[in-house]
């Protein structure tokens, strides 16, 4: 059995437990709600004030329901490394170093919740309420982009969970802060790049690319007179980022095997 | 060539050190102490294939960081492990598919899902045919009696039947080496013994190597020819129980039960008398003087209705030898 098809097994065990217990479908009601009421409070503001220069609420709700989506992803099939900074002093590490398997791999399955499920739903949901509301018409090709950058936006998060599991075999302590660039950046994603601050738009276009994934392809397939060409960077940017964090990691698992926990 | 070989291997943790308090809190942010700890000093043994050992030493002695090492979760400082041919931390992927590892303290099963349903990713993990996987598991259900409890949930299942499972789990894939960490903590009498009967059996009939580590002096005494003992990161005993016994249990008891009240307060060649209610204990040395001889003088000193012959408690000669070795 290849180490994909071994994944979507860990991904069936996780699934079967989580159905063990009652509460499962109302958890999914939950964060289906919260994934709701979230863009209200900025739909609110836009209603009562209007548009802020060039951008209305559809135009924000776009990026903003691109950035969710990628992050939803994020948390369906990557959520064992999501959870993994908090597993590892129960020696979990240990004995997925005794399998004879990757160990990306094995903590990539460590967990999966459907109910995280919920987030994808409704920002594929705000995309497509904002796409027809703006009247996009969308060639073969931005739907392709779009795709692409939620693929990209999938791997970005990825990477900081992971770089997040990295950090936690040093310290746990210092984990917390690395919420900034999960749900921290796609809050941010509410807010039009050209008012963010520019060291803030800077971090996550250069540092954690998100706006690359989200805001660039958003205004490619909308036509906010960026350059075309920027529409393709989501995959390559999740790529290399993703790239970076398994760099990082491979060195946490380095300084494990020195130390233990 | 012997299957396990461990020479002078040595491994120091580094833990930060800080003062207790707010203050101490403080202070950590921008002094780090760090104090060294070292777990094991200079350990060197070879096991062959087939061998059993029992592995002891207290608490913190450096037991668990030797599995660890072997099993190729650690790195040690110093020396060579070699294991099946191979450094165990170099060539882990190969290494642990040929190993298995059972902590008492910890599940390698799922928690939520029933038994079975772990086997079966254990078995697509470790790249188990279906056919040697229904055979095994049928063995091993029938050893380990695993009937219904392959349909419950793991979170279900009591202490004993759930490491009746992880043993399972441990050998499906039929390793040749297989270390046990405090197998038999928490167990029940029963359970302990099904335990040391499975081992046993896989040891003798298919000659599965093993490493065991464990508080419980009767598991070495049913199962270990062979006893290592560690102690402040050293080896300080390996070789047989019975030698260690010589060592630190020369000794042995006489038991009385008096049939009427008895003044006794020396016997040639005791070491010590006590006298409690009606039973008395005489402690002499077999090397010093004949135990008929002993026995003698004492039904010809005091009315005797009862007695037995003990040597010293394998619980009692470790605590001993703790103690000689300030432990």
């Amino acid at each position: 059995m290849n180490e994909f098809s071994l994944y979507f097994r860990y991904l069936r065990l996780n699934f079967l437990g989580g159905l063990q217990y009652q509460g499962w479908p109302l958890q999914m009601v939950g964060v289906f709600f919260t994934a709701i009421i979230d863009p209200i409070a900025v739909l609110i503001l836009f209603s009562r004030f209007g548009a802020v220069g060039s951008w209305t609420a559809d135009r924000v709700m776009l990026v903003y329901g691109l950035a969710l989506t990628s992050f939803g992803f994020a948390e369906l099939f990557s959520r064992g490394f999501d959870t993994f900074p908090w597993q590892i002093r129960t020696g979990a590490f240990d004995r997925i170093l005794l399998r004879p398997r990757s160990t990306f791999l094995q903590v990539l399955g460590l967990r999966f919740q459907l109910n995280r499920l919920a987030r994808v739903v409704s920002g594929l949901c705000l995309v497509g309420w904002s796409l027809v509301v703006q009247g996009v018409s969308l060639s073969f090709w931005h739907i392709l982009q779009l795709l692409f950058a939620l693929a990209g936006g999938y791997l970005v998060y990825t990477g900081v969970f992971v770089i997040a599991s990295a950090i936690a075999f040093w310290t746990i302590e210092a984990v917390d802060w690395i919420y900034i660039f999960t749900n921290g950046s796609y809050q941010v994603a509410k807010v039009p790049p050209e008012f963010l601050p520019p060291w803030l738009r800077r971090t996550f276009t250069f540092f954690m690319p998100m706006l690359v994934c989200s805001y660039w392809p958003a205004a490619v397939v909308c036509g906010w007179g960026v350059s075309p060409l920027l529409g393709w960077l989501p995959l390559p940017a999740g790529v290399a980022f993703l790239g970076l964090a398994l760099a990082a990691w491979r060195l946490a698992i380095r300084q494990y095997a020195s130390t233990g926990s | 060539m012997s299957l396990i070989q461990l020479n002078g291997i040595g491994k120091t943790f580094y833990v930060a050190e800080r003062p207790p308090g707010l203050l101490g809190a403080l202070q950590g942010i921008f002094v780090r102490q760090r104090k060294a700890i070292t777990a094991l000093a200079d350990i060197s043994f070879s096991i062959d294939a087939g061998e059993l050992v029992g592995y002891i030493g207290p608490n913190g002695a450096g037991k668990s960081t030797t599995v660890k090492i072997m099993s190729g979760i650690l790195v040690p400082d110093s020396g060579t492990c070699i294991v099946a041919g191979r450094v165990p931390w170099q060539e882990r992927v190969a290494h642990v598919a040929e190993i298995g590892v059972v902590f008492g303290q910890r599940s390698q099963l799922w928690w939520d899902v029933p038994v079975l349903d772990s086997f079966q990713l254990l078995r697509d993990i470790y790249r188990v045919s279906p056919t040697d996987f229904r055979r095994r598991l049928a063995d091993l259900a029938d050893i380990l009696d695993l009937g219904q409890l392959l349909h419950t949930p793991v979170r279900q299942l009591s202490l004993g039947q759930r490491m009746r499972c992880e043993l399972a789990a441990a050998m499906l894939h039929n390793p040749r080496i297989l270390f046990l960490d405090e197998p038999s903590i928490g167990l029940d009498a029963v359970s302990k013994l099904a335990l040391r009967s499975f081992l046993k059996a896989l040891n003798q009939e298919q000659g599965v190597t093993m490493i065991l580590t464990t508080h419980d002096m009767a598991d070495i005494e049913t199962l270990c020819q062979r006893v290592m003992v560690i102690g402040h990161g050293r080896l300080l005993y390996d070789g047989k129980l019975a030698g260690l016994k010589q060592q630190y249990a020369p000794e042995r008891r006489i038991r009385a039960t008096l049939a009427s009240p008895c003044q006794l307060s020396e016997l040639p060649g005791a070491d010590s008398i006590t006298i409690s209610g009606n039973e008395l204990v005489v402690d002499f040395q077999p090397a010093k003087i004949a135990p008929q001889t002993i026995i003698a003088a004492l039904t010809a000193a005091c009315p005797v209705s009862d007695l037995v012959v003990e040597s010293i408690s394998v619980d009692e000669m470790i605590a001993r030898m703790y103690r000689d070795l300030s432990l």
